[in-house]
C-alpha cells in the first residue's frame, strides 16, 4: 500500500466515527398552566389584594411565585382585560368574568413536575352589607403538570388569625433517662386562649389522627376536605362553664400529672397540669388531685416519632358523645401493599367542629398532611429523620405574634404549622 | 528518606547479583521504546504484534497516596495493596493465549458525598450523605484471551470479569458490590507485508448493588440521590438507602498499525454506555445516563538510523454525558411513586486535543527515550433548572525521560517526569444553592480543586536481577508530588518475570 492510500485509509477511518461526537441538547418541557380561583361561598363583591401564588415542584424543591396585586375589584373586570403583575415567573394574570364564583384566572408556563400550589393574601368582600377584609388562602397538593394545557382550580378560604382557643404546644416526644432509655408518660398538650375574652375548656376535644403523615394512601371515600379522620379522642369534662380560660391563659393536659423528675431527672414536673389523660395501664399513673380527661375513643398515646396530626375541636352544643359516635362513623377502604382492598372504621370530626389543627411529620418521611389545608396547610416536627434520637425532650411550640400593652401574648395562628410553630423547641414546662 | 533507602537497597542488590538477557530485559527495553504505542495495538487481534516475547509476570505492589486537597467524593488518601499475575504465551506459530489476575485491597480515607462504588462511571447519579468516612475496598479482576491466525487474518476473543466490594464498619455502613463483565471480539487483516487493519467489537454489562445502613440509635443522616452539580431529587431524599445500577457498554475500535512499529499508526475507538439507576421502593428507573467516549489518534514513527527513532502523534478525545432524570408524583404510598416525565437535565462534555513528540535511542548498554507532550482540555458541565454550570479550560503540558540501563548483568529502569496543568479560563455558578450549606462547600471545594494550577513531579526506579528458576527478580519504587494539592504518592513493587 502506498503512502497516499495509507493516508486515505487513515482519514477514512477517523472520519467514519466522527459522527459520534454529536451530543443531544438539554431540554425542558414547559406547559401552559391556568389557575382558576374559586371564592368562598356566601360572600359578595370580593377582591383579592396582595396575594402570592406559589408553585412548589416537589422533586426539585423549586418555588415559582407570582405576586398578584390588582387595584380593582377582580370580579368586575371584563375578560378582555389583562394586567401585568410583579411576577417572579414569566406570566400574566388574566382576570375574567368567567362565572359567578370564579374570580380570576392566572396563566403561566411551568416545567413538567408535581406541584403544590398555594395562594396567600387578603380578600375584601361584603357580608350582610358589611365590608370586611380577611386573610385568604388556597392550597392544592400533588398537581401533575405534564401536558400542554393544565387547569388548576384553587378553592379559596378565609381564615381568622386571631382565633380563640389554639394548641400552643405539643410535647409528644417524651424524654430519655440518664441510662438512655425512653421515658413515657411525661408528654402534654397546652391549650391557649388567644382571644381577648374568656373562653371555656368544657367539652373541648383533642384528637390524634388515625392516619400517618408518612404514609399517603388513597382512602375511599376521601373526606379530607370536609372532616378529619380521628384515631384516639379525648374530651375535657365539664358542663359548659366549669373550666374557664382567661384571655392569654392556658391549660395543660398531661399524660400523667405527676412529678416525673423523681423517676427521670431529664423529665419535668407536671403536677400543676389542669387535666391528665387515661393512658394504657402499663404507663398510667393517676394523680387523684388532677381531673382526668374523658376518653371518647381509643387511648391517646401520642406518637413519639411525630408521624401524626392533632386537632382541637368542640362538638356542637347539645351533641353528646354517644350521638357524635353514632352520627360520625367513617367507614373507608384502601389498597394494601399487596394491592388488596382493606376496609376499616374510624370516627370523623367535621372541619366545622375544629378550632385548630397541627400536622406533624419528619422531613425524610413526610408524604402528606392529614387535614384540610383550610385547617392547617403545613407541618412541624421534632427530629429530622425517622426515629431521630435527638427528638427526645423537644416539643413544637407556637411562635409569639405580638404582645399587647396589657402583657397578653398573642400567638401566631395562620393555619400553617410550618410557619406558626418553632420546631424542636425546649418544652416550655421543662426547667 | 524512603526513596534513599530504596535506592541504597537497589544499589546493594545490583552489585551482588547479575542478570542475564532475560525475558524481563527484552520486555523492559521494548516498553521503553514503544510505550506510547500500546493504545494502537489494544485490540485483542493485534496484541501479539505488541508483545515481543512470551512472559509471565508475578508482582506484589503497594501504593500510598495522601492529599490535603482532594475531590471529596474520592477521598483524601488511599493505601492500595495489589497482587498481579499476568502472562502471555505463544503455544504455536498461530495461537496466542494470555491472562491476567489481579487482587486489590484498597483503604480509602475521608470519602464524603459518595456512598457508591465506581464514582467516575456512575457520575452524576450517585447515592450520598454528608457523613461518609473511610472505606475498605476489595477488587478482583480475571481476564483471559486468545488469538489465532489463518493466513492474513487473525481472530481473537478476550473476556474479563471485575468484581468489587466496598464496606465501612461504622455508620453510615456501606456495603456495595459491583460486577463488570466485558467481552471483546476482534479481527485483524494484514493489508500489506507491514500494515495491519484491526477491528474490535466491545460489549460489557455492569451491575452494582449499593446499600447504606445505620446501627446507631442516635439518628442518621439523610440519604441523597444526586443528580449533578449539587442537585438532587427532594422526594427521594431521606431513608431510601438502597440503589441498583445496571449499565451496558458497547463500542468498537478500528486500528491501522505497522507490524514493525515504524510508519503510520491510527486508531479510533468509540464506547457508548447506558446506565440506569433504581432505588428502594421505586419500581421505575429514576435516572439514566447515556455516555459516549470517542477517541482518535494518528501517529508516525520514523527510524533516523539503526539506533534512533522519532515518534509524533496527535490525539483527540471527546467524552459526553447526557443525564436523564425522572420526575415523580406521590399519588399513594401503596401504589408508589409514579413517573410523570423524564428530561435531559444534566450534560457534561470533555474534549481533549493535543499530541506528543518522542525521541528514542537504543544502544547497548543504554536505551532511553524522551518525550514532551501538550494537551488542551475543555471541560463543561451544566444542569438545567436550577441552572448550574462548571466550565474549565486547561493546558496540560509536560515531559518525561525513560532510561533502561544495563549495569553488569542487571538492569536499571528509571523514569522522571514533570507535568503542568494550568487553568486557562473557568466559570462556575450554582443557582439557588445556600452558600452556608455543606453541599455548597462541597461544590466550591471540588471546583477549586479542578481549577488549580498543578505541577506534578514523578520519579520511579526499578532494578532487575537474575535469579535461579524464576529468571528475573525485580524491585522498584516510585514517588510523585504535587505541591498545589500537597499530594504525595509513594509506591513499591516487587516480583518475578520469566
Amino acid at each position: 500500500m502506498n503512502t497516499k492510500n495509507t493516508i486515505l485509509l487513515i482519514v477514512g477511518l477517523i472520519s467514519s466515527t466522527l459522527f459520534f461526537s454529536c451530543s443531544k441538547d438539554q431540554d425542558i418541557q414547559f406547559n401552559d398552566v391556568e389557575v382558576s380561583m374559586k371564592a368562598p361561598e356566601g360572600i359578595q363583591d370580593y377582591a383579592i389584594e396582595n396575594a402570592t401564588l406559589k408553585f412548589t415542584e416537589i422533586n426539585t424543591g423549586i418555588v415559582t411565585s407570582t405576586v398578584i396585586n390588582p387595584t380593582t375589584n377582580l370580579s368586575k373586570v371584563a375578560s378582555s382585560n389583562t394586567v401585568g403583575v410583579n411576577a417572579a415567573a414569566d406570566g400574566i394574570v388574566k382576570f375574567s368574568d368567567s362565572g359567578a364564583s370564579v374570580i380570576n384566572d392566572f396563566a403561566s408556563t411551568l416545567p413538567n413536575g408535581t406541584y403544590d400550589v398555594t395562594l396567600e393574601g387578603s380578600m375584601r368582600y361584603n357580608k350582610d352589607g358589611q365590608a370586611i377584609t380577611s386573610k385568604v388562602r388556597g392550597s392544592k397538593n400533588g398537581i401533575v403538570i405534564n401536558g400542554p394545557n393544565v387547569n388548576i382550580q384553587l378553592d379559596l378560604f378565609i381564615f381568622d388569625e386571631t382565633a380563640g382557643l389554639i394548641l400552643k404546644e405539643i410535647f409528644f416526644t417524651g424524654t430519655v433517662t440518664p441510662e438512655n432509655k425512653s421515658y413515657n408518660g411525661d408528654k402534654y398538650f397546652i391549650i391557649y386562649n388567644n382571644s381577648d375574652e374568656t373562653l371555656y375548656a368544657d367539652g373541648l376535644i383533642i384528637s390524634e389522627a388515625a392516619f400517618l403523615t408518612t404514609t399517603k394512601r388513597e382512602y375511599t371515600p376521601n373526606i379530607m376536605n370536609e372532616a378529619f379522620t380521628a384515631g384516639s379522642i379525648i374530651m375535657v369534662p365539664g358542663t359548659g362553664k366549669q373550666s374557664p380560660i382567661l384571655p392569654g391563659k392556658q391549660i395543660v393536659i398531661a399524660n400523667n400529672a405527676i412529678d416525673h423528675i423523681e423517676y427521670n431527672p431529664n423529665s419535668l414536673d407536671l403536677r400543676n397540669a389542669e387535666f391528665e389523660i387515661d393512658l394504657i395501664s402499663t404507663i398510667n399513673v393517676d394523680n387523684p388531685q388532677v381531673t382526668n380527661m374523658i376518653s371518647v375513643n381509643g387511648t391517646m398515646l401520642m406518637n413519639n416519632r411525630g408521624f401524626k396530626s392533632y386537632v382541637l375541636a368542640r362538638l356542637p352544643e347539645g351533641m353528646t358523645i354517644d350521638n357524635y359516635k353514632t352520627d360520625h362513623l367513617y367507614t373507608y377502604s384502601y389498597l394494601n401493599a399487596l394491592g388488596n382492598p382493606v376496609n376499616s372504621n374510624s370516627y370523623k370530626i367535621p372541619n366545622t367542629y375544629i378550632l385548630d389543627a397541627v400536622n406533624l411529620s419528619v422531613e425524610t418521611d413526610f408524604e402528606w398532611i392529614l387535614t384540610s389545608p383550610q385547617l392547617d396547610m403545613g407541618w412541624t416536627y421534632c427530629g429530622r429523620t425517622s426515629s431521630d434520637a435527638t427528638r427526645y425532650g423537644k416539643s413544637v411550640l407556637r411562635k409569639v405574634l405580638t404582645t399587647n400593652p396589657d402583657g397578653r401574648v398573642i400567638y401566631q395562628d395562620t393555619n400553617n404549622s410550618s410557619v406558626d410553630f418553632t420546631p424542636e423547641s425546649k418544652p416550655s414546662l421543662m426547667k | 528518606m524512603r526513596l534513599l533507602t530504596i535506592i541504597s537497597l537497589l544499589s546493594i542488590l545490583s552489585t551482588t547479583l547479575h542478570a542475564q538477557d532475560s525475558t524481563f530485559v527484552v520486555l523492559s527495553k521494548y516498553n521503553t521504546l514503544n510505550n506510547e504505542l500500546n493504545k494502537y495495538y489494544d485490540a485483542p487481534a493485534l496484541k501479539s504484534l505488541n508483545i515481543p516475547i512470551q512472559y509471565t509476570n508475578m508482582s506484589v505492589n503497594y501504593t500510598a497516596e495522601d492529599s490535603k486537597r482532594y475531590i471529596l467524593q474520592k477521598g483524601s488518601a488511599t493505601n492500595d495493596f495489589n497482587i498481579n499475575i499476568e502472562s502471555f504465551q505463544t503455544k504455536n506459530k498461530n495461537l496466542n493465549l494470555w491472562g491476567d489476575f489481579q487482587y486489590n485491597n484498597i483503604k480509602t480515607k475521608n470519602v464524603n458525598f459518595n456512598e457508591t462504588l465506581d464514582y467516575d462511571y456512575l457520575y452524576p447519579y450517585i447515592m450520598s450523605d454528608t457523613v461518609g468516612g473511610d472505606l475498605t475496598n476489595e477488587q478482583y479482576k480475571i481476564l483471559g484471551g486468545l488469538s489465532k491466525s489463518y493466513n492474513k487474518m487473525t481472530y481473537a476473543f478476550e473476556a474479563s470479569f471485575i468484581g468489587k466490594q466496598s464496606t465501612r464498619q461504622r455508620d453510615p455502613r456501606t456495603n456495595n458490590i459491583s460486577s463488570d463483565l466485558n467481552a471483546t471480539f476482534s479481527l485483524a487483516y494484514k493489508t500489506t507485508s507491514n500494515y495491519n487493519l484491526g477491528i474490535a467489537l466491545i460489549g460489557a454489562r455492569y451491575f452494582q448493588k449499593a446499600k447504606v445502613s445505620f446501627n446507631s440509635e442516635l439518628g442518621r443522616p439523610t440519604i441523597i440521590h444526586e443528580t449533578g452539580l449539587g442537585n438532587y431529587n427532594k422526594i427521594f431524599a431521606g431513608i431510601r438507602d438502597n440503589a441498583e445500577y445496571l449499565g451496558y457498554n458497547y463500542g468498537f475500535s478500528i486500528h491501522y498499525v505497522p507490524s514493525n512499529h515504524l510508519g503510520w499508526f491510527a486508531r479510533t475507538k468509540f464506547i457508548g454506555s447506558n446506565i440506569q439507576k433504581k432505588i428502594k421502593d421505586v419500581a421505575l428507573v429514576i435516572n439514566e445516563a447515556d455516555k459516549y467516549d470517542f477517541d482518535v489518534q494518528l501517529g508516525y514513527k520514523v527510524a533516523i538510523n539503526s539506533s534512533q527513532r522519532i515518534e509524533a502523534a496527535v490525539q483527540y478525545n471527546y467524552k459526553n454525558i447526557d443525564g436523564f432524570e425522572g420526575r415523580f408524583n406521590n399519588l399513594d404510598s401503596q401504589i408508589g411513586l409514579v413517573k410523570i416525565s423524564e428530561e435531559n437535565l444534566f450534560n457534561a462534555v470533555n474534549q481533549s486535543i493535543g499530541g506528543y513528540l518522542s525521541y528514542q535511542k537504543n544502544t547497548s548498554p543504554t536505551t532511553w527515550a524522551a518525550k514532551i507532550f501538550g494537551y488542551h482540555i475543555d471541560s463543561k458541565e451544566s444542569y438545567l433548572l436550577p441552572a448550574a454550570i462548571e466550565n474549565i479550560k486547561l493546558l496540560h503540558v509536560g515531559g518525561q525521560i525513560d532510561l533502561n540501563q544495563k549495569i553488569a548483568k542487571n538492569t536499571l529502569i528509571a523514569k522522571i517526569g514533570y507535568s503542568l496543568s494550568k487553568p486557562l479560563s473557568s466559570q462556575a455558578a450554582w443557582t439557588g444553592m445556600n452558600t452556608t450549606s455543606m453541599r455548597y462547600q462541597m461544590l466550591a471545594n471540588n471546583f477549586d480543586y479542578k481549577n488549580t494550577e498543578v505541577s506534578l513531579i514523578d520519579f520511579a526506579v526499578k532494578i532487575a536481577v537474575p535469579v535461579k528458576k524464576l529468571q528475573t527478580y525485580f524491585i522498584g519504587g516510585n514517588i510523585s508530588h504535587a505541591s498545589a494539592y500537597n499530594l504525595t504518592q509513594f509506591g513499591i513493587t516487587s516480583g518475578f518475570v520469566f
